[in-house]
């Protein structure tokens, strides 16, 4: 099973492309670059090679390129960008495995 | 989901993302040591967490003693004595032995 926007929040975000689209502190917005490492309440991303800015999940939504899957449902080569809600990746990152994805979040979104 | 399916899954992503995690420690070891020690780190604790055992030829790439990602010719010595492989690591000193 390949990394895919069903198992993104379940799966390893270390390596993957992303940027920062919303945040309640506006010196974060626009951040883009490499996922470097993981913690309970940050993503630590690597913005163009050194320079490591720490953003904390809570209150912010990223946007994760992932590489696409086997071109069935989406391009063969394009990649998929995913909107993630920063609040669901919440725990550390070997629990995070095992956080279920409660549909309160879905309708949540919707509205 | 049945519960034993769910169980299944979560060992099989658990597995999945210890692969990733020592595919990006190698990708990282040539710029950064640490940050090649700290994904070895999270791999091993995610195999602890979910109870997956990382398969024989990652193991050989850990230091049993300090957890660094180990390198022959870098930061690992290793020679052939008396049928057994013996991987030494060069940061901590700990030697392992296994059979040829």
């Amino acid at each position: 099973m390949q990394i895919s926007p069903n198992n993104l929040i379940h799966h390893e975000l270390i390596g993957l492309e992303v940027e920062v689209v919303d945040s309640t502190n506006p010196y974060q917005i626009g951040i883009k670059g490499k996922v470097i490492d993981e913690t309970r309440n940050i993503l630590k991303i690597d913005v163009d090679g050194g320079h490591v800015r720490m953003v904390p999940k809570s209150h912010t939504d990223f946007i994760f390129t992932i590489p696409a899957g086997n071109g069935r449902r989406y391009l063969p080569d394009a990649r998929t960008r995913v909107k993630v809600k920063g609040t669901l990746l919440l725990s550390q990152p070997e629990n995070r495995i095992q956080t279920k994805f409660k549909k309160s979040f879905r309708r949540r979104k919707n509205k | 989901m049945r519960r034993k399916d769910r169980k299944l899954w979560i060992r099989d992503m658990a597995a999945q993302r210890m692969v990733r995690l020592f595919d990006l420690a190698e990708e990282s070891f040539d710029y950064d040591p640490g940050l090649s020690k700290r994904y070895v780190f999270l791999a091993r604790r995610i195999g602890m967490r979910h109870r997956v055992r990382l398969p024989s030829y990652l193991k050989r790439k850990v230091c049993k003693g300090c957890g660094t990602y180990l390198v022959p010719g870098a930061n690992c010595r290793v020679r052939i004595k008396g049928g057994r492989v013996i991987t030494t690591c060069l940061e901590c000193g700990k030697s392992s032995r296994r059979p040829f």
